[in-house]
């Protein structure tokens, strides 16, 4: 799936990914992959900048932790991310249901 | 020298951000390509530089990526531009506080110089106001969201560089005014002014130099939506105020003679609103005509797209 047709939903998919419980950049990206079942394959890159904007929002914290034997910054659900991604659900399922009920009408 | 490592040189080049933020991404962005090569080279079996490759590959435009980290350090200088309107404020005040306390020497004839240096300095301090509190306004209605737009930071920075420099004008015109009576300079108020202009000064370089990161190309945007904050519709009154003003001039002018009529009778000994409203009248038609007129000259009004 294109990055065009994410967008605006990348936010939201990355906090309940966090959701599950802390991880690093690319163990997110692996996750949205592995979730989606391959179809959500961004430019890795592409989820980095999300992560400094959310965490900038205050939605995220972020650590410096040893992964692996290596460093690794990894990520947490913030407080107000869970009340962000609470309300980025509400959207969601609100707008899903719309779309739904209308590209889903069968021909008269 | 690897793929990863050419990569990692080409983003860095590309990143317009502080210096220790930039470390920190360019680590980050190394460590994530070091992990998926290993990955890719466990996985399929490939050789590391062929891993590499794929790696690098798969991580998207270097340019791209670095484009959307210069937008969230847009974003942040957006955050920060309140703090130094409020600071430039208080400057303002401090200032003031020293020019209008009471004059123990009025005696002497006030001269062309001084009176031409006082009225610059404090044409330049409104000016520095109606600019300052314009890019605040905006700053704030953004100030809970992840990512600012283009138009938003171009407004804010041409408010705040408005601000800063009539600021400094300011400072220069109450300054000079105030060394021209050289007899004061060892009073009370002359203490006041003296830290006054100090901190107007520290305050409009500082201003300045914040802008620098406000200074990111247009094309800067990030493609995802930016994510409000709880207090965002709160924090838009101020914007939502001068869209206001800007659209209905004169109720604005209206109000704000109510305002600084009510404002003037309550500073007077004896309260009298015919005494007051001329006073007020004068202030607010004076404030609203220079935002509407000079407005669009110094780029504090512009229509949002």
């Amino acid at each position: 799936m294109r990055g065009q047709q994410l967008k605006g939903h990348l936010d939201t998919m990355v906090m309940a990914v966090l959701e599950q419980g802390p991880a690093h950049g690319y163990a997110i990206i692996e996750s949205l992959r592995s979730l989606s079942g391959g179809l959500f394959d961004l430019p890795e890159g592409t989820i980095y900048p999300v992560l400094h904007r959310l965490e900038d929002a205050g939605l995220l914290t972020s650590s410096q932790e040893v992964v692996g034997n290596r460093s690794r910054r990894v990520y947490r659900l913030a407080p107000a991310g869970r009340r962000s991604l609470a309300r980025g659900r509400t959207t969601w399922r609100t707008f899903s249901a719309a779309v739904t009920a209308i590209v889903g009408l069968n021909p008269a | 020298m690897t793929s990863i490592d050419r990569f990692v040189a080409d983003f860095a080049a590309h990143l317009r951000v502080g210096r220790r933020r930039r470390t920190a991404i360019v680590e980050e962005v190394r460590d994530h390509l070091v992990d998926a090569a290993e990955a890719r080279a466990r996985r399929f079996g490939e050789p590391r530089d062929r891993a590499e490759d794929a790696a690098v590959a798969a991580f998207g435009s270097p340019a791209v990526i670095a484009r959307r980290f210069n937008a969230a350090a847009g974003a942040r200088a957006m955050r920060r531009a309140p703090f130094v309107g409020v600071l430039a404020g208080a400057g303002v005040v401090v200032g003031f506080l020293g020019a209008a306390a009471p004059q123990p020497h009025t005696t002497h004839q006030a001269t062309a110089a001084m009176q031409v240096t006082f009225f610059v300095g404090v044409l330049a301090f409104q000016v520095a106001i109606v600019a300052g509190v314009c890019g605040a306004a905006r700053a704030a209605a953004v100030w809970q969201r992840s990512a600012s737009s283009a138009v938003d930071r171009a407004f804010v920075r041409r408010c705040m560089t408005v601000s800063m420099l009539a600021l400094w004008i300011g400072v220069l015109g109450v300054t000079t005014n105030f060394v021209l009576h050289a007899r004061r300079s060892a009073d009370a108020n002359g203490i006041a002014l003296a830290a006054g202009a100090v901190a107007m000064i520290c305050v409009a370089t500082a201003g300045l130099l914040a802008l620098v990161r406000l200074d990111v190309n247009p094309d800067d945007d990030d493609v995802t939506t930016p994510t409000d904050g709880e207090w965002s519709a709160l924090l838009r009154a101020g914007d939502s105020v001068m869209r206001v003003v800007n659209r209905h001039p004169m109720v604005s002018c209206a109000a704000a003679t109510i305002a600084a009529t009510t404002w003037a009778m309550f500073q007077a000994e004896a309260p009298s609103v015919t005494a007051a409203l001329p006073w007020g009248v004068g202030e607010a038609v004076t404030v609203v005509a220079a935002f509407v007129l000079l407005g669009p000259t110094l780029g504090l009004r512009e229509t949002r797209g």
